[in-house]
């Protein structure tokens, strides 16, 4: 059942009347319910396996917060993550090792490995991150261990954010569910406007985008120059309107049900530099790694000083590539993205001192950073989209090219408008216009986010002319809302 | 080592560490109030007080911690 579909709607419309209704002690069993039932359409053999991993984080975090000894929470601690991981690991990972693994047991019994890495469950990522941090943060003092198991597998089940995260924290979760209170008709309010906004996002910009991107992609020996350069930008924003209106579907539905959740995205292609981007980027996916994984990375070698520093945000950044799956071009990003992150953590201060030395270059630096940091990230997305990394190479080298050819054109009107009509794609005038002012909307709205202006200005906006804005946004959606790629770029990881 | 002296040798760390000699550490203080303190230079600060301190922290302890206070505590049960 997708996010964007009229079953989905339906199902949320029921689950929230009963939830609502129903009383207070029951409401968590009323979610986990939910949870499932929703999880059952996706998949019903592999809600067993979530129904384990809910039961393994709820005894793992029990019997290392009853544990005696440091030894005995340690060796918990460890056998918890190892059992939390496996199925990820084998369900996901192991795939790629299958022609090998078949190898290795011969012929005989090759063909019972075929279970291996075919199909990942879905939602897998997203809930073993979710549970293994619950365990970690039990061990850590963060947070206590929850006595009932209904509790933990409301957590990790969670049906808003299990095809997509955001990547919530126990802590986060459970002491909005320990106890379940009244939730205040603003907070639905405000969750179905996010809603709204996502689909927005999702249909009219990502979609729409989607058709030139696809073409490109889809066929790339067919393709040169210029038509790479806009599918380079385009998948760019495809990829950011595509999981930001996930996430807002997903963090709107979670509202309705009376649930908080973090933001997954603060405005990212703003970003001053690549630090500031993975911090403004799929924020609980790196703020999850930061936690669990760069951190204990970096004191476990802080003995080496700078080196553990690098060391650890390249294992960190190929960790994230790698998280997406297991793909040459997923680990490439995630590499590239880990050297750039080092290049620019190692630089940073002196760059800060030229800045201050220089005063024009300290103006410049506010427009500078952004363009430069949204250009580099652009074209390591070239990566993450290619096929594989020729593709990914080919593609990179026609960006360039068409875009050269574009600058070089500047000053002459007739021949940018003949490189533009020339294209070999299916893209009209009408769909630049629509996909550009698609845009202009939704970096407003981002913006406002950003900049923590978004409820200051509902606030002060009549309630006829807000209104007329969701009625609107609803008649954009229902006019140039692309329908032909239902599925979510990001709910496939 | 008293207090003073440990306040004084963690507000040098802080200075060197966010290039920022204006700094002045208090025990409310947290990442909030430090423009540059985010978590690659919150490592380089764990990093640089191990360093000066000679002392070692555990990853619990480095993400447990809420503000400056705590962190001066946490120093301070380390030292011999």
């Amino acid at each position: 059942m997708l996010f964007n579909s009229v079953a989905f709607a339906l199902f949320l419309g029921t689950v929230a009347c009963l939830y609502h209704l129903c009383p207070l002690a029951w409401r968590r069993w009323c979610l986990l319910g939910a949870s499932y039932a929703f999880y059952c359409t996706w998949s019903a053999p592999f809600a067993l396996l979530l129904l384990a991993a809910t039961g393994v984080a709820f005894v793992a975090a029990n019997k290392v917060a009853a544990a005696q000894t440091d030894r005995q929470r340690k060796r918990t601690l460890t056998a918890g993550i190892v059992v939390l991981f496996l199925p990820l690991l084998v369900l996901k990972y192991c795939g790629a090792l299958r022609p090998v693994l078949g190898e290795l047991v011969g012929e005989r019994w090759a063909p019972h490995l075929l279970w291996i890495g075919v199909a990942a469950p879905v939602g897998i990522s997203y809930y073993t991150l979710k549970l293994v941090s619950y365990v970690v943060d039990v061990y850590w003092g963060r947070v206590q261990a929850a006595p009932r198991w209904s509790t933990v597998a409301a957590y990790g089940t969670f049906f808003p954010h299990i095809l997509s995260g955001p990547i919530q924290r126990a802590g986060d979760f459970l002491a909005q569910v320990q106890p379940i209170r009244w939730t205040h008709p603003e907070r639905i309010a405000s969750g179905l406007r996010l809603i709204l906004f996502g689909l927005f996002e999702k249909l009219v910009v990502a979609d729409r985008l989607g058709v030139l991107v696809d073409q490109v992609y889809g066929r790339p020996a067919e393709h040169t120059g210029l038509a790479f350069t806009l599918a380079m930008y385009g998948f760019a924003v495809q990829l950011y309107a595509d999981f930001s209106g996930l996430t807002d579907i997903a963090i709107g539905v979670g509202r309705v049900l009376g649930i908080m959740a973090p933001p997954n995205f603060d405005a990212p292609y703003y970003a001053e530099n690549i630090q500031e981007f993975w911090r403004r980027w799929h924020m609980t996916l790196t703020g999850w790694l930061r936690d669990y994984l760069f951190t204990p990375l970096c004191v476990g070698l802080s003995d080496w000083g700078q080196a553990g520093l690098a060391v650890s945000l390249v294992v960190t950044m190929v960790a994230v590539g790698l998280w997406h799956a297991a793909s040459l071009t997923y680990a490439v990003f995630g590499l590239v993205h880990g050297i750039c992150l080092v290049v620019s953590s190692l630089t940073l201060r002196s760059r800060r001192r030229l800045y201050r030395r220089h005063a024009a270059l300290h103006a410049m630096h506010g427009v500078l950073g952004p363009l430069v940091t949204f250009n580099m990230v652009v074209a390591t997305l070239v990566i993450f989209r290619a096929e594989n990394l020729g593709v990914a190479w080919y593609a990179l080298q026609q960006s360039c090219g068409g875009l050269l050819q574009l600058v070089g054109s500047i000053g002459d009107p007739e021949r940018v408008t003949a490189l533009f009509v020339n294209l070999p794609v299916n893209w009209s005038l009408r769909d630049t216009v629509i996909a550009c002012g698609a845009i202009v909307a939704m970096e407003i709205v981002h913006f406002l986010q950003h900049t923590r202006r978004l409820s200051t200005v509902l606030a002060v906006t009549p309630r006829w002319i807000q209104w007329a804005g969701y009625y609107a946004l609803a008649l954009c959606i229902l006019i140039w809302a692309q329908t032909d790629s239902p599925q979510f770029i990001y709910a496939q990881f | 080592m008293d207090d003073a002296a440990l306040r004084q040798r963690l507000n040098d760390i802080f200075c060197e560490v966010f290039d920022d000699d204006s700094i002045r550490i208090t025990d409310e203080m947290t990442a909030q109030d430090v423009e540059e303190w985010d978590s690659l230079n919150h490592i380089n600060l764990i990093v640089a007080v191990q360093r000066s301190f000679k002392i070692k922290f555990t990853v619990g302890e480095v993400n447990n911690l809420a503000n400056v206070g705590e962190f001066i505590d946490l120093i301070r049960g380390k030292l011999p």
